[in-house]
């Protein structure tokens, strides 16, 4: 057993190698690799970085045709509801949204990828990779 | 009491495969040519005249009627119930006793909501069978200055196992939730549902591992989603792989070591980068990787497997059926948390798969 403590660290830690990287998003899976452990345990402290603006939540709306699984659009650009009408523009299932078909990720929020960059400028360290492989 | 074949239907008849059609035609001295629906229609015209016929006919079927090809989601009740206390419970809650009858409403009055047409005892002491009825759609029929519209419908059958307290879903998965719902309401509220979630949370592999089965074919996202890398960054990627066929070719390591040195430069702006095995996923919505045998071990997915969220994936795996060892395969929706047997399956081998991965 991880003290919680041990784990706020370490999603802390991937969320801002994460930041200083290419990444634009995550899904909360990657922040549980990273880790080490189940994704209901990373969960609350990846909304506790939404709280304080590091990390904006996106749901992701998935074409639940089992041979699809396009995601069709995320909260971000529109709002959909429970129960909406949909067709999928990539396979052309029709369905009615249901709270099943909507997939957390986090992005990584432009201010604050601006601010740890700035921040993190005169360590002047070499480019180091991150793995998400345990 | 309804026994076993009691609470079939023509709809289950149609889903048996067509040489066991043929066979309870000619042990009940039926004409076994035609379609899969004409036999399955004479059949059933046949053994509504007598229940012992039915009884007698049906036996041999029972094991695999309400199985075959289907899609499985599984819920566990919070307080266990007896075989008995599930049964009175129903019995007190509904329009009429399911156990003891059989009643089908006419077709305009069957809804989207799922209704419970009848029940019975299971193939063990432990276990009871229950059927809904639900309409799943409209065909449309137009011709010429009209459009005749007839309703669809499907049976659901719900598996309750009393030892376990889990009660399994066989059917449309996305119906699962309301037929859940229906059944919480029938057993009053005394207990509730929970959907069994755990499995799919981990990895596709434990399910494989648990099973003692191959992982043939997964479906996977990147874990992560990289920003839109411009043109020399993907250039500089894609050169390295170029560059190691080439040196399996010139086994010149000097134009390998060039690339990579770019490929590094490439993310120079960066203070941490990702491995190169996710760099190479850059824009992929998703990877399908998919083989003839076992896939874990093959170098493309072991490389790629730590960056890649499993969505659904496929699993072959070897169960001993009547004395037969015979190859089963099986879909799973690690996001739809179900399992669906694209081989046709048997209550055994479904019993087997609910041991191994849901329990």
């Amino acid at each position: 057993m991880v003290a919680q403590f041990e784990i706020r660290d370490k999603v802390l830690e991937f969320v801002q190698m994460a930041t200083l990287s290419p990444v634009k998003g995550f899904y909360p899976t990657s922040a549980a690799k990273y880790v080490n452990t189940s994704v209901q345990t990373v969960f609350p402290y990846l909304i506790d970085l939404v709280k304080t603006e590091e990390l904006i939540l996106v749901w992701e709306l998935r074409c639940p045709n089992f041979d699809c699984n396009k995601t069709i659009n995320d909260s971000k650009f529109e709002s959909i509801s429970i129960d909406d009408e949909m067709e999928c523009p990539k396979c052309g299932y029709e369905f009615e949204v249901s709270n099943k078909d909507f997939f957390p990720r986090f992005d990584i929020s432009s201010s604050y990828k601006e601010y740890l960059n700035k921040k993190d400028d005169n360590s002047g360290k070499k480019k180091r990779v991150f793995s998400l492989q345990t | 009491m309804n026994t076993i074949s009691e609470i079939i239907f023509i709809q289950d008849l149609m889903s048996l495969p067509k040489s066991d059609l043929k066979d309870i035609c000619t042990d009940l001295n039926l004409e076994d040519s035609g379609y899969k629906g004409d036999l399955a229609g004479r059949i059933y015209s046949s053994l509504n005249h007598s229940k012992k016929t039915k009884n007698d006919v049906l036996e041999n079927y029972k094991n695999k009627i309400f199985a075959g090809k289907t899609s499985l989601t599984w819920f566990k009740l919070n307080n266990m119930l007896s075989k008995e206390e599930f049964k009175n419970l129903i019995r007190e809650n509904h329009s009429f006793d399911p156990f003891e009858t059989t009643s089908i409403p006419p077709l305009h009055e069957i809804s989207t909501e799922p209704f419970l047409i009848g029940g019975s005892d299971g193939n063990n002491n432990n276990d009871v069978f229950l059927r809904f009825i639900h309409k799943s759609g409209v065909n449309e029929e137009p011709h010429v200055t009209e459009i005749t519209t007839t309703p669809k419908t499907s049976l659901s059958t719900v598996y309750y196992h009393s030892d376990s307290g889990i009660l399994e879903l066989r059917g449309d998965s996305r119906k699962g939730e309301t037929i859940a719902k229906i059944i919480a309401r029938l057993l009053k509220q005394q207990v509730s549902l929970e959907r069994i979630e755990t499995p799919f949370y981990h990895k596709i592999d434990d399910i494989a591992n648990n099973l003692g089965g191959a992982l043939i074919d997964a479906k996977s996202k990147p874990e992560m989603l990289l920003e839109d890398l411009d043109e020399d960054k993907i250039k500089a990627v894609a050169n390295v792989l170029t560059a190691l066929d080439n040196y399996f070719n010139t086994e010149n390591a000097e134009e390998l070591e060039t690339q990579l040195q770019q490929a590094n430069n490439a993310f120079d702006d960066y203070k941490f980068t990702v491995p190169f095995s996710a760099l190479i996923l850059s824009g992929m919505e998703e990877v399908g990787l998919s083989g003839e045998k076992e896939i874990r071990g093959l170098p493309l997915f072991d490389y790629l497997n730590p960056n890649l969220q499993h969505q659904n994936g496929y699993i072959r795996f070897n169960f001993v059926e009547d004395g037969f060892e015979k190859p089963f395969t099986i879909r799973v929706g690690m996001k739809s948390q179900s399992i669906y047997f694209s081989t046709r399956a048997s209550e055994q081998v479904i019993a087997y798969v609910r041991e191994q991965v849901i329990i």
